[in-house]
């Protein structure tokens, strides 16, 4: 990931919008009778991945100041959040929440590429690397 | 590895159990037997059944009718009274006469359960036509109310009912036995008749019903009640008609309006003959079977079929499909599933089940050629014409599940009066429907002798070339990812089964049965284009596990679904045991696809398309669609070269290119529409209509929808 310690996060902002709308989507899908899938456990699914990917857009948007790792790992787990409700929604047949899902996935691209880096960096990590250049 | 194979192995590995716990119920407990002796036919003199009103079973009281029995046919028998005579207090004379019923033969109706007499499942209608079917929009929806999923008293409700279009009205019969009339142009309600049946699952372990029977006089008198009757049967046994323009019941039908079905179930009367599958109606007369409880006594009632009067519901005579002295040790190969008959020639013909116990034969080890049959009724007398075995000595419960389609085929320049007999096996035997002679061979082949003591598995069975069977002639093969997911489960288990190709008995160690008694086809059978000679059919395929247990190490466990689990057959040598080929998981070892729909050239026996149709969904999810779906339901054909069908899994009603298979419209219901659609004109609008029930056997999904479609106005 780029480090780059100023500036906004347009990757994070995206990503926590879609997750919005994601979330949305999926609780028309399983509480909107007569879609051919609501209250199933697929829905149920989807409805706890986005919730969950909520959260960690969330962190990754306003938690600016978490350690780097932490901000790694979450957007590790969001990538993971998005292939699974990607895949989800596609068996599913879930159109709307699977166009939202790509353009989440382009969102995640654009944090991980041009979003500032989050928060502090690791000392005794920098200390080395600064020694062994 | 392709893109849905990709999709297929992290789906599976995420939804472990999801298809095969569905497939695991998706057996034959559709096998609504029931059953009396074999081939044989009596004539009725009929003043004691009005008064059959009770509602216990008569079970052991002596018929007291006036009735000589005759043999008839390959060890038949009719019960024979006054038939032909005419009926008491009836008005006008009801003699059988030659030719269809003119209301039935509108080209704008849907008359009657396979949409006419022949079950053709054919509308002349082409307004909708493959290159605007997929404008179809809903046009009306309607809900009965009648709907169970089993969560409080009333048993889980299974509806398969064909709407009926005919007197300019919708008649609808539910799992409830209500009958309901509406309007077909709006779907509003006109009349309910509500019979207060009992909601309990006396034979079946569901709430069933495939719908109503409508009659009309031929030439019905204004202002009088009753020229014209609609029909509903309920599951302990009584047959209530109704006035088809009030919904008033028929006093002269029975006991005002009711008869009692069970009063003529006098031998082996474990359970009521429940009347599931409406009547066939001909002539002024209602032709009558019924289903039974299977699997789980050895001796039942034996197989009849019923000829009534349709105004009074005098008996005419009864068919009997058991010789009368094996009916102490058997019972069954009764009729449940829907009749056809040529008009014409007025020929009935009946697909006969097999008889009980279903899955060892040790104790029936004679002849019994009228189970497992399709079988030539005379509709005058009851008599047999002809009669063709399709499976000897079954101990598969193949029964003959579905009626044959009547259709004349041109072959080798000649007209053929042909049927199209559709089977649990996979087989489509194509017959002379005058003579009951193949018209494409039938061949009879070796098959493996069962290695259970006391059971005498017959040496031969009959097996169809041409045109080509519905499923493979080999079970389909260990599913790579079912095994691999099972940890080498699936062909571990395979292993220790029997297979010797189709027909292996059921055996010890375990038989894997392909196809099982879930078919190959199913009740609703098939449907053709008259003009094109083109029929086409919808196919599981499934693997199941049969495996016999000695008595004294047989318990009654449980059963899972309806189909599936362990069944006494009553006191015989051995208990049974059924269940579906899956792994651990609850996926099917076996390879996809579950479910094809196919077209056939009658006219060349060519199969000219076969798709996977449907999909399979669970837990919501849906499976790739080169899997197919186990279907239950049938299709219907439009002149203008569509087949509409429900059928599948998936809760989707569609529209396909009878030139292709391609699916070119679908559209999303309440549950799985298991049931075939009506089709038909009204006010110069083309209406497709669908009853959706849902059945636990493919999902456990049920809805009262009625929901019609139409071009946009």
């Amino acid at each position: 990931m780029t480090n780059k310690a100023q500036g906004t996060a347009y990757g994070a902002w995206l990503l926590l919008a879609i997750s919005i709308i994601a979330l949305i989507l999926a609780a028309v899908a399983t509480f909107n009778e007569g879609n051919g899938i609501a209250y199933t456990p697929g829905t149920y699914l989807v409805l706890i991945s986005t919730a969950l990917m909520l959260v960690g857009s969330l962190l990754l948007t306003f938690a600016r100041g978490m350690p780097r790792w932490l901000g790694g790992l979450i957007a590790f787990l969001l990538l993971l959040d998005l292939l699974g409700t990607g895949l989800a929604a596609y068996l599913l047949q879930a159109e709307w929440l699977l166009v939202s899902i790509g353009i989440g996935l382009v969102a995640w691209l654009v944090h991980a590429i041009a979003d500032p880096a989050t928060g502090k960096r690791d000392r005794t990590m920098t200390l080395r690397q600064e020694a062994a250049s | 590895m392709n893109r849905n194979d990709a999709i297929t192995l992290v789906v599976s590995l995420l939804l472990a159990g999801s298809v095969g716990n569905a497939l695991a119920q998706e057996d034959t407990s559709t096998d609504e037997e029931g059953g009396q002796p074999q081939g044989i036919s009596e004539t009725q003199g009929d003043e004691s059944e009005q008064d059959a009103s009770s509602d216990e079973p008569q079970a052991d009281e002596e018929d007291s009718e006036a009735s000589s029995v005759t043999p008839t046919g390959p060890g038949g028998r009719v019960d024979t009274g006054p038939a032909g005579e005419a009926p008491s207090g009836g008005g006008e004379t009801s003699m059988p006469q030659p030719g269809a019923d003119a209301w039935m033969e509108s080209p704008d109706s849907w008359a009657t359960f396979n949409g006419d007499l022949r079950a053709q499942k054919y509308s002349p209608a082409d307004q909708i036509t493959p290159e605007n079917v997929g404008e179809l929009e809903q046009a009306w929806e309607y809900h009965t109310g009648d709907v169970s999923d089993g969560s409080d008293d009333i048993p889980m409700s299974v509806w398969s009912a064909t709407p009926l279009f005919v007197n300019d009205t919708l008649y609808l019969g539910t799992p409830f036995y209500r009958i309901i009339a509406l309007d077909p142009g709006n779907g509003q309600e006109k009349w309910t008749f509500d019979p207060d049946a009992r909601l309990e699952a006396l034979t079946q372990p569901m709430m069933k019903s495939r719908g109503v029977a409508y009659w009309e006089a031929d030439e019905p008198q204004a202002g009088e009640a009753c020229q014209k009757i609609v029909y509903i049967g309920t599951m302990d046994a009584k047959l209530y008609g109704v006035d088809a323009d009030t919904g008033e019941r028929c006093a002269a039908f029975g006991d005002n309006g009711m008869l009692d079905v069970n009063q003529w179930n006098t031998i082996n009367d474990k359970w009521p003959l429940s009347l599931l599958q409406p009547p066939t109606v001909y002539n002024d007369t209602l032709f009558l079977g019924w289903a039974g409880k299977d699997w789980t006594d050895a001796v039942a009632p034996p197989g009849t079929v019923f000829a009534l009067d349709a105004r009074t519901g005098e008996r005419r005579w009864t068919f009997h499909a058991l010789p009368e002295e094996v009916v102490d040790r058997t019972g069954t190969a009764n009729v449940w599933a829907s009749m056809s008959l040529d008009p014409e020639s007025g020929l009935l013909y009946i697909p006969v089940s097999s008889p009980s116990p279903n899955y060892y034969g040790g104790e029936r080890t004679e002849e019994l050629p009228l189970a497992t049959s399709v079988t030539a009724l005379n509709t005058d007398t009851g008599e047999v014409v002809w009669s063709r075995q399709l499976v000897h000595h079954d101990i598969w419960d193949y029964d003959t599940v579905a009626p044959p389609t009547l259709v004349d085929i041109q072959k080798d320049g000649e007209s053929v009066p042909a049927l199209v007999q559709p089977s649990k096996q996979g087989f489509l035997f194509v017959l002379n429907r005058q003579t009951g002679e193949p018209v494409y061979p039938i061949e009879e082949r070796e098959v493996p002798a069962s290695d259970v003591e006391g059971e005498e598995a017959a040496p031969t069975q009959p097996f169809v070339d041409v045109p080509e069977p519905v499923i493979p002639d080999d079970w389909p093969g260990i599913s790579r990812l079912a095994d691999m997911v099972g940890l080498g489960e699936c062909s571990r288990k395979a292993k220790g089964l029997r297979y010797e190709g189709r027909f292996t008995p059921p055996s010890l160690e375990g038989t894997l049965t392909y196809p099982p008694t879930t078919g190959g086809s199913q009740w609703g059978g098939g449907a053709v284009d008259p003009e094109k000679g083109v029929f086409v059919i919808n196919s599981n395929s499934v693997v199941q596990i049969y495996r016999l247990i000695p008595r004294d190490e047989f318990e009654q466990l449980g059963q899972s679904g309806e189909t599936g689990g362990y069944y006494a057959q009553g006191d015989t040598a051995y208990g049974f045991h059924l269940e579906t080929f899956l792994n651990w998981a609850g996926m099917p070892c076996w390879k996809p696809p579950y479910g094809t729909i196919a077209a056939y050239d009658l006219n060349t026996g060519e199969r000219l398309w076969n798709e996977p149709f449907g999909q399979v969904q669970k837990h919501g999810f849906y499976m790739p669609e080169s899997w197919g779906s186990v279907t239950i339901g049938a299709p219907v054909i439009t002149r203008s070269g569509l087949i509409f069908i429900g059928a599948s899994m998936d809760s989707r009603v569609r529209a396909l290119d009878l030139e292709s298979g391609e699916v070119l419209w679908k559209h999303l219901v309440e549950a799985p529409a298991v049931s075939m659609p009506a089709v038909y004109t009204y006010e110069g609008r083309q209406y497709v209509t669908f009853a959706v029930g849902g059945n636990s056997i493919l999902l456990p999904k049920v809805s009262d929808q009625v929901v019609s479609f139409a071009l946009p106005d």
